[in-house]
């Protein structure tokens, strides 16, 4: 059945839109699953029909053939939508849910996740820590940047926005938090930034500037930017969102 | 904080420097100062600038930041420790992500135009409207 389509890698530095599978609650064999994830069952997963899909910085390492990523792999990992369906082992998630989709792949059940670390969930990747939708080395998961994908473990994963209509009236926002705002937010906590902080941050791209968007919403005091790309950096100079508006 | 990650170039030079980015930042962040990176490093880069970067392995002055008692914080973000009071933020208008970062609405079949603008370095970031859902 070919009800989808998808952004699919296709070698360096090419790209399509093809006819791909309707995702099922089980990850079928496919261009990089390891073995042991062939067939795995997902029905504490659901079927999401797809809201927003964002690109992200880090797609562009495999597009530009600067990875092992495999020819025919679907990509997206930034996955915001509207649950369809849920599988039996699902309690809680109900349909018509409009999600966030955290891009950890991770099962809430390992000492990994019981700790908060879910990028390091050791039960979704048979051959290192951690797993994400449509990334290389990441454990075969199909990846959103499609009309459906599936979801596994929605019950933990899951971030259900409060209110329909004011989640699709703010997703251009919302769509930020399956990856690169938390990604910002937690370059700038982990550096320790806080009330008063002075921050340099080197790169202006999406992530730069979301780093310099949490460095502000932290209470730092100067936030810096550098980019070799002036278009970049001009971008830097007019995001620079005071938290006073 | 190092937002670029392995395909860095160095400053006034040409070419692929790959530890350019974490030399700087150790560079200039005063001493007992973190780093944080959430640029992305690999265990194998096909088209890395050497052998040892096919690897993974940079020429890191890893002295300058224990010399200056630098904290470095690495690897995947756990995105679900900050999803939902991030989500909270926005909804209460303290948080203007959208706007922080130039987000650009696109359709499914426009996803290979966005990958190629990005990669020329488009000062945008691409969000995929597979179903025409949102009003832009």
């Amino acid at each position: 059945m070919t009800n989808n389509r998808a952004v699919v890698y296709k070698g360096a530095g090419h790209v399509e839109v093809q006819d791909t599978p309707y995702p099922e609650l089980v990850l079928r064999d496919g261009p990089g699953v390891p073995k042991s994830n062939v067939d795995r069952k997902c029905e504490h997963g659901v079927i999401l029909k797809v809201i927003t899909t964002n690109i992200c910085g880090s797609d562009q390492h495999m597009v530009r053939g600067r990875t092992t990523a495999p020819e025919g792999l679907v990509l997206g990992h930034e996955i915001t939508g509207e649950v369809i369906e849920v599988g039996r082992d699902v309690e809680f998630i109900k349909k018509g849910d409009v999600v966030s989709v955290p891009f950890n792949i991770a099962c809430g059940r390992c000492v990994m996740c019981q700790t908060q670390k879910t990028h390091i969930c050791t039960n979704v990747n048979p051959e290192r820590p951690g797993a994400a939708y449509g990334y290389v080395d990441m454990g075969g998961w199909v990846g959103g940047q499609s009309e459906y994908v599936m979801v596994p473990y929605a019950d933990f994963q899951l971030l259900v926005f409060p209110d329909r209509d004011l989640a699709l009236e703010k997703i251009m926002d919302l769509t930020m938090l399956t990856d690169i705002f938390p990604t910002g937010f937690h370059g700038a906590y982990t550096a320790g930034v806080k009330m008063g902080s002075t921050v340099y941050i080197a790169g202006a791209g999406p992530v730069g500037l979301a780093a310099a968007h949490s460095a502000q919403l932290l209470g730092a005091s100067a936030v810096i930017v550098g980019d070799l790309n002036a278009e970049r950096l001009q971008q830097a100079r007019v995001s620079d969102v005071k938290q006073s508006t | 904080m190092d937002a670029v990650g392995f395909e860095a170039s160095g400053h006034g030079e040409s070419g692929e420097q790959p530890a350019a980015v974490l030399n700087a930042i150790m560079d200039v962040t005063q001493a007992g100062g973190g780093l944080g990176i959430p640029g992305l490093y690999v265990t194998d880069d096909p088209g890395g600038v050497d052998e040892d970067a096919k690897t993974g392995s940079l020429k890191v002055r890893f002295g300058l930041g224990w010399a200056k008692a630098h904290t470095f914080a690495t690897g995947q973000t756990p995105a679900m420790q900050y999803n939902r009071n991030l989500m909270k933020s926005i909804l209460s208008g303290k948080a203007q992500i959208a706007k922080a970062v130039n987000a650009q609405l696109i359709t499914l079949d426009e996803a290979p135009k966005g990958y190629e603008d990005f990669d020329k370095g488009a000062a945008k970031k691409f969000v995929i409207d597979p179903h025409g859902m949102v009003n832009s």
